[in-house]
């Protein structure tokens, strides 16, 4: 089975959640094929789950003075801290039946293509229910999904080298936590790409592994291809709802 | 979780896991036990609006067959409506409380109550629950 893969991208936000949007939406209606996508956020960016409460997750006094702009996902999970420099994203949209049923299941098909892409890059990692891939109890890869319309939607985070200071002094982690102490019980938890093996790659090189790694592990091609013009042309007109002040304080 | 978990007699089944309960012209809709175990605990509950005309579950699916969606700590999941009609009631609880979906699927963790416009033929797409047993069963 062949799957697209589209090129690397750079886009602020509420564009790229609009791309997996119209990704999902135009792959439900038969319009897109199935495809994963890596890319990046700029400016770096707090992503909150659907349901969550901008207010109770997010310091939007720091993330204006850091510049970081605040988006609400269509996915389910918690508030995610994406450093433009330190994070690769990846963006799976397939139909349903394209993926086991249970949606355990589901996270382990697809992040077990991660894994086997950590593999390539020197890093052995692990799936670990619900969604997370881990190397040796630390999270290295976070994961949310959505299904809607009949297709799947999920993404998530590949962590090469970000700036965990700077991640819980935007999530609301009180200030006295943020402590060298904290930091450090942090990094008993969370690992990095550039931790692992002692140098960091460049965000090509990670992409190649993932592709190599997905192909390897889920069973298909990828094929190198273009978002389309229709694609291209719904994510313009979803971005305003991204965007929007409305959707943001929506809970 | 073994097999299709609680599958109450008298009721209608989708092939989405969604229940139906007639009364009278109305029909209440909820999902069934086996989904609210696959979903895991439920966090948040979007529900549909009430007038909104949906659409019974069909293939390829689409947005004028959902009556919301559900949040669980796994997923955003769509809830996709066992029949056609028009939103009459939806279940306020479920705003403050998502998790009677898992303590209480076929009671208080109801969605909405639809005012169904082709009951009779569609009814006829939907399984009882010896069918919705075996069903599942095969999907397990």
């Amino acid at each position: 089975m062949e799957w697209r893969l589209l090129p690397l991208r750079i886009d602020d936000a509420f564009t790229s959640m609009a791309i997996d949007e119209a990704l999902l939406k135009l792959n439900a209606e038969g319009k897109s094929q199935n495809t994963i996508r890596f890319w990046r956020w700029l400016p770096s960016t707090v992503s909150l789950g659907w349901f969550q409460s901008v207010e109770r997750e997010v310091d939007l006094g720091v993330a204006k003075k850091y510049g970081v702009d605040v988006v609400r996902r269509i996915t389910g999970g918690g508030a995610v801290f994406h450093d433009y420099d330190g994070e690769l994203t990846y963006s799976v949209v397939c139909k349903q039946s394209d993926v086991p049923t249970d949606i355990i299941e589901s996270y382990k098909f697809i992040c077990g293509g991660l894994v086997c892409g950590f593999e390539q890059l020197g890093v052995k990692a692990e799936f670990k229910p619900v969604n997370d891939v881990q190397v040796n109890g630390r999270k290295i890869s976070g994961s949310a999904q959505t299904r809607r319309w009949g297709s799947v939607l999920q993404h998530g985070t590949i962590l090469i080298s970000p700036n965990v200071r700077q991640m819980f002094e935007l999530l609301r982690v009180s200030p006295e936590k943020i402590s060298d102490k904290f930091i450090a019980s942090v990094f008993e938890r969370v690992t990095t790409v550039e931790r692992e093996i002692g140098r960091k790659p460049s965000f090509e090189k990670v992409r190649e592994a993932m592709k190599a790694g997905v192909e390897d592990s889920l069973g298909i091609k990828l094929v190198e291809g273009e978002i389309t013009d229709e694609e291209l042309e719904l994510a313009t007109e979803l971005k305003s709802k991204y965007a929007s002040d409305e959707w943001l304080r929506k809970r | 979780m073994v097999g299709a978990g609680e599958v109450p007699e008298g009721l209608y089944y989708s092939r989405e896991h969604e229940w139906v309960k007639i009364e009278g012209k109305l029909a209440r809709v909820g999902v069934t036990d086996y989904a609210q175990s696959k979903l895991g605990d439920v966090v948040y509950v979007e529900l549909p609006e009430v007038g909104k005309q949906v659409k019974q579950a069909a293939e390829p699916k689409g947005k004028e067959m959902e009556i919301g969606a559900v949040e669980s700590i796994k997923a955003v999941s769509a809830a996709y409506s066992p029949l056609s009609g028009t939103v009459k009631e939806v279940n306020p609880s479920l705003q403050e409380r998502p998790e009677l979906i898992n303590t209480s699927p076929y009671n208080e963790g109801w969605i909405c109550v639809l005012e169904p416009s082709a009951l009779e033929v569609e009814l006829k797409q939907l399984m009882d629950a010896k069918g919705y047993t075996d069903y599942v069963k095969k999907l397990e």
